[in-house]
C-alpha cells in the first residue's frame, strides 16, 4: 500500500503538486490522467523514489521510497516514458540486469518478448522506439514486481501491441500487484485501468473506481440532449452525455468523457466525489 | 549490518552487472587508451622510414611520455565513466536498480580505483614489452628499466642536499605514499565532476582546478608559507603531511560521490 500525505513539489518557484493526499492499494491498475504539465510524471518518479518530496510524506508499505532501500527497489519498477537504449542484445541484458531483482524470471521474459513479437537476440540500441519499449515492459513485467510506475507505456506502441500491451498486464501481474498506469492514451487502456486519478493543475480532482464514478456520473449514448450534461459530445451514431447520476442507474464509463467533464466542471466534479 | 546497507550476495550481484557494464561501455576505451604505445610507435617507425629512411621505433624517454599522456588522457576519461547517471533516462534506471546505494558507490570506487587502473596498466605494459621484444631499436621495456633501476631509484631519491638515506623502505616510501595519493586524488576528483555536472564535465573539471590553484597561490604568499626541505627529516615530515592532506581530500572526493549518489533526483 502507498500512503501520500500532504504531498508538494515544485520546480523552482512552480509548484507543480500541492498538498496531495492519496491512498494507493495493491490488486489495482490505477490510472494517472492529467492535462500535459500537471505533474503525472512528477508523481509517478515522486512515489517510486525518484525525486524527494518537497513537503509531506510518502509511505510505501512502511517504508519511504528515496530511501531507496534495495528491499523496496526489488519490488517495484519505473518505467520511464522513454527507456534508455541498452547496448546489449536483449537476452543478454535480461539475465544480466534481472539478476538484481530477487523474483526475475527469464523464461517469463522470454515470453512476453515472443508475445510481443520481439527478437531477444536483438541489440537494444538498434532496435525502434517501440520495440525498445515492448523490450522494458517484457523486462519489468518478468521482474515479478509488487509495485509497477508505467509513465505512458503506449506511446510509441503499434494497435497489435497495444492491445497486447493490456493482454501482458492482465496476465503478468500478480493478484496483488499495484499498476500505476499514467497515460494520455485513455482509450489504449481504458479496458484495464480501475480507479482513475485525475490530476489537475496542483490537485488531485478525482480518485475513485470505476463503480464509484458510475454511481455518481452518468454516461449517457443516448440521442436525447439533456441540458444538464457535464460534457456533451456529438458522434456518427448520436452522443456522449455525462451528467450527475440521479436515477442510480449503471452505466458504462467513457474515460475520454470523463476527463472532459471532470476538466470542464471541476468544482462540480469534486464536490460530487467529495460529497 | 542492516541488510538495507550492505549485503555480500547483494553486492557481488551489483559489481558482476557493473563490471557487465563497464566491460560493454567503457573497458574497450580504457584499452584503447592503453594501446596508445602501440600507435606511438606506429607513428615513429613511418616517419623515420619516409623522412630519415631508417627503421627506429621511440625510444625510453617518448614512451614514458606517451603513457603519462594516456594515463592523462584515463584520468579525464572517468568524467564519462559514470557521467551517464546525470542523464535522466539512464540515471534513472541506475538509481532504480535493487543494491544499496553503498554498493553502487563501493562498486563505483574499485571500477575507477582499481578495474579500469589495472586494464590500462596492463594493456600499456603488454604493449611496450611486445614491442621491445619484437624491435631491438627501441631499447628496453618500461617493465625491465623499472626493475632493473629499482633500487637505485629509491635510494637516490632518498639523497636529499647531499645527506644519503641509505634506507631501502625510506626511498620507496617517500615515492609511493604521494604517488598513491595522487592517483586516488585525480581519478576521485574527475568521477565526482563526471556524476555531479550534467554538461562540459570536462570544462568544469579545470575551471574547479583552476581556481582551486588560483585560491591556494594566493593563500601561500598572503600567509607566507614556508615549506622547510633542507634535512631528510623536514623533507620525510612535509611528505607525509603532504600526503595525509591530498589523501584526505581524496575521501572527501569519495564521500561527495557518496553524497551526490544518495541525492541524486530525477
Amino acid at each position: 500500500m502507498i500512503e501520500v500525505s500532504n504531498l508538494s513539489f515544485s520546480y523552482g518557484l512552480k509548484p507543480v503538486l500541492k498538498n496531495i493526499s492519496l491512498r494507493l492499494e495493491g490488486g489495482n491498475i490505477y490510472g494517472l490522467l492529467g492535462e500535459n504539465g500537471v505533474g503525472k510524471t512528477t508523481l509517478l518518479t515522486l512515489l517510486c523514489g525518484l525525486k524527494k518530496p518537497q513537503k509531506g510524506s510518502i509511505v510505501t508499505d512502511g517504508r519511504n521510497p528515496f530511501d531507496r532501500d534495495p528491499a523496496l527497489l526489488g519490488e517495484q519498477f519505473y518505467l520511464a516514458d522513454e527507456p534508455a537504449p541498452v547496448h546489449a542484445k536483449a537476452c543478454v541484458f535480461g539475465s544480466s540486469t534481472g539478476s538484481l531483482w530477487p523474483k526475475y524470471d527469464q523464461a517469463k521474459f522470454l515470453e512476453i518478448l515472443s508475445e510481443f513479437e520481439v527478437d531477444p537476440d536483438q541489440m537494444m540500441d538498434t532496435m525502434s522506439s517501440g520495440q525498445l519499449k515492448k523490450t522494458w515492459i517484457s523486462f519489468a513485467l518478468a521482474c515479478n514486481a509488487r509495485h509497477y510506475f508505467l509513465d505512458e507505456p503506449t506511446n510509441g506502441l503499434d494497435i497489435p501491441s497495444k492491445s497486447q500491451f493490456r493482454k501482458a498486464i492482465m496476465k503478468h501481474t500478480g493478484e496483488d500487484s499495484m499498476v500505476v498506469i499514467s497515460t494520455h492514451q485513455v482509450r489504449d487502456l481504458e479496458e484495464i485501468i480501475d480507479p482513475i486519478i485525475i490530476l489537475d493543475k496542483e490537485d488531485v480532482l478525482l480518485n475513485a473506481s470505476l463503480e464509484q464514478i458510475s454511481r455518481k456520473l452518468f454516461f449517457d449514448y443516448g440521442t436525447q440532449i439533456h441540458s444538464d450534461a457535464l460534457y456533451l459530445e456529438h458522434t456518427p451514431s448520436g452522443a456522449i452525455q455525462v451528467y450527475p447520476n440521479t436515477s442510480g442507474e449503471e452505466s458504462k464509463v467513457n474515460l475520454e468523457a470523463l476527463f472532459n467533464a471532470a476538466h470542464s466542471h471541476k468544482t462540480t466534479v469534486k464536490a460530487l466525489f467529495h460529497e | 549490518m542492516n541488510n538495507n546497507f550492505f549485503s555480500g550476495s547483494r553486492f557481488w550481484a551489483w559489481f558482476k552487472y557493473d563490471l557487465r557494464q563497464m566491460w560493454q561501455n567503457h573497458f574497450k576505451a580504457a584499452l584503447g587508451i592503453g594501446l596508445a604505445g602501440l600507435i606511438v610507435y606506429v607513428i615513429f617507425v613511418s616517419w623515420n622510414l619516409i623522412f630519415e629512411g631508417t627503421w627506429q621505433g621511440p625510444g625510453l624517454g617518448a614512451r614514458i611520455a606517451t603513457f603519462m599522456l594516456a594515463g592523462t588522457i584515463l584520468e579525464l576519461y572517468q568524467t564519462r565513466t559514470y557521467g551517464y547517471l546525470t542523464d535522466k533516462r539512464k540515471g534513472s534506471s541506475f538509481l532504480m536498480l535493487p543494491a544499496s546505494t553503498f554498493e553502487k558507490w563501493l562498486s563505483m570506487i574499485l571500477m575507477t580505483l582499481i578495474v579500469i587502473p589495472v586494464i590500462f596498466l596492463a594493456a600499456s605494459a603488454s604493449v611496450d614489452t611486445l614491442v621491445c621484444l619484437l624491435d631491438p631499436t627501441v631499447g628496453d621495456s618500461m617493465l625491465k628499466v623499472l626493475s632493473d633501476n629499482f633500487n637505485s631509484i629509491s635510494k637516490s631519491l632518498a639523497e636529499v642536499n647531499g645527506e644519503i638515506q641509505e634506507d631501502f623502505g625510506f626511498g620507496l616510501g617517500i615515492v609511493t605514499g604521494p604517488a598513491i595519493a595522487a592517483f586516488c586524488f585525480n581519478f576521485l576528483f574527475f568521477l565526482l565532476c563526471g556524476v555531479c555536472f550534467k554538461r562540459y564535465k570536462i570544462l568544469w573539471a579545470f575551471v574547479i582546478i583552476f581556481a582551486g590553484s588560483t585560491l591556494l597561490s594566493i593563500l601561500g604568499v598572503t600567509l607566507d608559507w614556508n615549506v622547510n626541505t633542507d634535512t631528510v627529516d623536514t623533507l620525510r615530515s612535509f611528505l607525509g603531511a603532504a600526503t595525509w592532506i591530498v589523501a584526505g581530500i581524496a575521501a572527501c572526493f569519495g564521500a561527495g560521490i557518496f553524497l551526490r549518489l544518495k541525492t541524486l533526483q530525477h
